[in-house]
């Protein structure tokens, strides 16, 4: 049997006036389910583990291998900008134009260019898993900028920082031992 | 200025986030990755209006961290920019009716504490 999926509408998504158009077609979906129980349904039921399990698999090293693409050019995008920035000086200007000159920079453009790969890398991600998921397991790439500021660019790490990257990394191990998916409530196996 | 960069960073990315959050999901998952699929799903989301509104959020967010930057040390512009985590975690329980764990609710608060004391 095919894995089903229930979408649950997005309250935003009402602004569209799209929620009632799923509700109808999630009772359609619903009332046409068989509704008996018996000997061949519970041998089916037993088959359907495999494919589920294989679905939580595949789900959870694509989410891994998106994070860590995430991860990576957020840490390696910001020291490009941080770097760059401290070699053209200090931008406080509210016009655009000192903003646009920077992206000629060497180590501003690859900057931006790992940024865009990092948004894009991020929207993948977000089409599937939770933005509390999303949000938290990311933000590991707190502790690596703060260890790039360190070892890259000299800045001063205290214990305190270090107590507060091991608190970070507990919160991520915390949160990814969750499933990355809850808003069509399929349980994912870990 | 550099306080009201951060706010900026932090509204502006708390709204982005939301926003394409919702507009990813009635994208829906990617199944190919070949580049023609992800340039075919960057034009869909493209002229989804909440990735329409959250992708400015996320710009103007982007660029005041730039500002935010040039001013201040990197171990301090980029933790502080995460201080939104519980409200953000708050907004996706909300508004995108996600289930948050009690795991999470610890994480969040466990990273928010964490950046804290990156910020010090």
């Amino acid at each position: 049997m095919a894995l089903r999926r229930r979408q649950v509408p997005l309250p935003l998504v009402d602004l569209l006036g799209e929620r009632k158009r799923s509700e109808a077609m999630e009772e359609e979906k619903i009332q046409a389910q068989p509704p008996a129980v018996n000997a061949s349904s519970m041998e089916n039921s037993r088959d359907e583990r495999t494919p589920q399990s294989t679905e939580s698999q595949r789900l959870l090293w694509k989410t891994t291998i998106v994070c860590v693409i995430v991860v990576g050019t957020n840490v390696i995008g910001n020291y490009a900008l941080a770097r760059g920035l401290r070699h053209i000086g200090g931008i406080e200007s509210w016009s655009p134009v000192p903003y646009i000159e920077a992206f000629v920079h060497f180590w501003i453009a690859v900057g931006v260019i790992l940024m865009v790969i990092w948004l894009i890398a991020r929207l993948l991600l977000l089409s599937w898993a939770d933005l509390s998921y999303v949000l938290l397991v990311t933000s590991f790439s707190y502790v690596l900028t703060a260890v790039a500021g360190a070892v890259g660019l000299h800045e001063v790490v205290s214990w305190v920082h270090w107590l507060g990257i091991c608190l970070i990394t507990l919160g991520v191990a915390l949160v990814a031992r969750t499933s990355p998916h809850t808003t069509d409530h399929l349980e994912y196996e870990k | 200025m550099t306080f009201l960069m951060i706010a900026i960073v932090v509204i502006g990315s708390t709204a982005g986030d939301v926003l394409c959050s919702a507009g990813m999901k009635r994208q829906g998952e990617l199944e190919n990755y070949s580049l023609g699929s992800i340039m075919h799903m960057c034009s869909n989301a493209a002229r989804d209006p909440f990735i329409l509104a959250g992708i400015p959020a996320m710009a103007v967010s982007f660029f005041a961290l730039i500002a935010l930057l040039s001013t201040t040390a990197l171990s301090f512009a980029v933790p502080v920019s995460a201080s939104s985590y519980v409200l953000e975690v708050a907004l996706a329980k909300h508004f995108l009716k996600e289930e948050v764990h009690w795991k999470r609710w610890a994480g969040a608060a466990l990273v928010t504490v964490g950046i804290g004391l990156l910020f010090i």
